[in-house]
């Protein structure tokens, strides 16, 4: 299992963005530019929107938006089962390739300063959206991560070869659609034992808080966690993230490679900050070499 | 004091990557095109040689960046990183109006472009002939490799390289870009005496990486310089770290029976010949796994300078 599929339009890749919408999501979990409190769950649909519109410029070329990724977002909370996110042309669908996800981004204009060659200077950009903020139910966790697993069996089936797929949990509570905490283990450990020939589906969970305790995030070992049993189930939940993903994590938190054996992905009590940062490096993908051997002595003869 | 003769060949070729170079707009297919640029110019008694790699997955109008730093390198060497940014300041705004235009149809395009600017590397080098031999400075900004190496025959010894330390290679490059002032210490340049008999290698970084781990595989390990020791060191510590892009190449070329660096070096001469020529060698390679699916981009330059009261063998020039 190498999480080394270089990403392609042929070997392309999928994320999965799982968000808890429970009537919990309405607490207030920061403030924005100007002071003002805003929710959890706006927070989430901001960082979200921005991941996504990251993951449509990484894919822009000059030529368009190339088909390097399928998207889904699946929302639980609204009602009490849960449901792909996507609006207008694109309700209904489930994974989505990246360039129609582009095609039917809400625009919103702005003006923006960028700093040209030292010099401020004011310009009006769009922004994409595609989600907005929603706080109303209950918790269906463990039917939000079925969901995932019918739909990512399906892609893989027509992926075999592709990097497998991440899914993105973001929560702030646990499910309540279980009657156990191993049933809603067992429902992720089904999820990330289906698998493609460059690896398992990768599970990332964040809990997110934004109280006064200090973020746990990618974890290596149960022990960095408080004693709490959630934290724990998290934690077990989560994947074992891949040497790239370890290397790039060590990176950016300064951490010792070589001291940090393994790591899970996984936040705990995230605040905004930890949020970002847990999206962004979730969604950073292989570029590796090519598997492919062949005779190489014969070719340069030929 | 009789002058020296020098005399010099160069090749190079830019090639766009094997896989996945075209893709559909209603219905119409696009060949995307390579967004590396080279180029070798003769100027007097200059030879000046370039290589820029577009980074497309950052930015807009990569390709057209690349080209037009090359385009617009000066025929007197860039030194430092004021004369970097001077040199810069002379094109960077006629750049950004004409591609704002450009994009202005799209406002996706257009939000992309103004955010994130066009990204590319640069490596450059100036060969001049004097008196006494021929001087060679260098310039570097990102992670496109030029290694200048000395040559006794088969013999291949590496005298000067970019990037300084090799771990450059590991990271996201640093990339010149019209929005940005380039930062100082990502600049890097040198100059250099080149020897009797010299070969420069430019190259986009999957090539440069191929070669890196080609002449790593061989070099020895005696009567070298401390900074080459040093170079060998930081290759064979780099090379042991899992999932870095040096440890793949050095595993990959160390788990298949390869020819030595000189024979490389002779093959990717040939190659050079013609862009198809270059295109089926970097194919082959991609699909032993030895180079990663980019861009390929190579300048390889030979030099021979003869003493007027010296005499050594006669040797061809590409």
């Amino acid at each position: 299992m190498a999480y080394s599929q270089e990403i392609s339009r042929d070997r392309r890749g999928a994320f999965v963005f799982l968000v808890d919408q429970s009537r919990s999501m309405n607490k207030p979990f920061g403030t924005d530019v100007s002071g003002h409190e805003v929710s959890r769950a706006e927070i989430v649909a901001d960082a979200l929107n921005s991941t996504l519109e990251e993951l449509v410029n990484r894919c822009m070329r000059d030529e368009g938006v190339r088909d390097y990724f399928d998207i889904a977002i699946i929302g639980y909370g609204r009602t009490n089962r849960p449901e792909f996110c996507w609006r207008g042309a694109l309700a209904g669908r489930a994974l989505v390739p990246i360039s129609e996800v582009a095609d039917h981004a809400e625009m919103v204009e702005r003006e923006i300063t960028v700093m040209v060659r030292g010099q401020p200077m004011v310009e009006r950009v769009v922004t994409q959206r595609w989600i907005e903020p929603v706080a109303v139910e209950s918790t269906p966790m463990n039917g939000a991560l079925r969901l995932a697993q019918a739909t990512l069996e399906e892609w893989i089936y027509k992926n075999p070869l592709s990097f497998p797929p991440v899914v993105i949990n973001i929560t702030d509570g646990m499910a309540n659609d279980v009657n156990s905490e191993d049933e809603l283990l067992a429902t992720a450990q089904r999820l990330t034992r289906l698998k493609t020939g460059d690896g398992n589906v990768l599970l990332i969970n964040c809990h997110i808080a934004g109280g006064d305790l200090a973020p746990v995030v990618f974890p290596w070992n149960a022990m960095e966690l408080p004693p709490d049993r959630y934290a724990r189930l998290l934690f077990e939940m989560s994947s074992e993230l891949s040497d790239r993903h370890r290397a790039i994590i060590c990176e950016i938190f300064e951490r010792e490679l070589d001291t940090t054996p393994s790591m899970r992905g996984m936040a705990y009590n995230a605040d905004a900050v930890a949020l970002v940062k847990l999206l962004d490096i979730g969604t950073r993908q292989a570029l590796v070499f090519s598997p492919a051997m062949a005779a190489l002595e014969a070719a340069d003869r030929s | 004091m009789s002058a020296a003769r020098v005399v010099w060949g160069a090749r190079g070729q830019s090639v766009v990557k094997p896989h996945n170079d075209s893709f559909t707009i209603g219905g119409a297919e696009v060949r995307r095109e390579t967004e590396d640029r080279f180029r070798v110019d003769r100027l007097s008694r200059t030879l000046l040689a370039a290589v820029a790699d577009g980074a497309g997955g950052s930015g807009l109008y990569c390709g057209a960046w690349a080209e037009t730093l090359v385009t617009h390198l000066p025929s007197r060497p860039i030194s430092d990183a004021t004369a970097l940014d001077r040199w810069m300041a002379g094109f960077c705004d006629g750049f950004r109006r004409h591609y704002a235009t450009k994009a202005a149809a799209d406002s996706r395009r257009r939000a992309k472009f103004v955010r994130e600017g066009s990204c590319a590397t640069l490596s450059a080098c100036w060969l001049a002939a004097n008196e006494a031999g021929c001087t060679l400075d260098w310039l570097g900004f990102g992670d496109s490799p030029l290694l200048i190496l000395a040559r006794d025959g088969a013999d291949y010894t590496i005298v000067d390289w970019h990037p300084h330390p090799l771990a450059a290679m590991e990271r996201d490059p640093q990339l010149l870009n019209w929005k940005d002032t380039p930062p100082p210490t990502a600049f890097q340049s040198g100059r250099i005496a080149l020897p009797a008999r010299s070969t420069i290698l430019l190259a986009s970084d999957a090539v440069g990486l191929y070669f890196l781990a080609a002449y790593m595989a061989e070099c020895g390990t005696a009567d070298q310089a401390p900074s080459i020791q040093a170079f060998r060191r930081e290759f064979s510590q780099l090379s042991e770290r899992s999932g870095g892009r040096l440890g793949v190449a050095a595993a990959k070329r160390a788990a298949m029976p390869l020819r030595g660096f000189a024979e490389e070096m002779s093959i990717l001469r040939t190659a050079l010949r013609s862009s198809e020529s270059f295109a089926t060698w970097g194919s082959h390679r991609t699909q032993a796994g030895l180079l990663a699916n980019d861009d390929a981009t190579a300048v390889v330059i030979d030099v021979v300078v003869r003493q007027a009261a010296q005499s050594l063998a006669p040797e061809q020039v590409p």
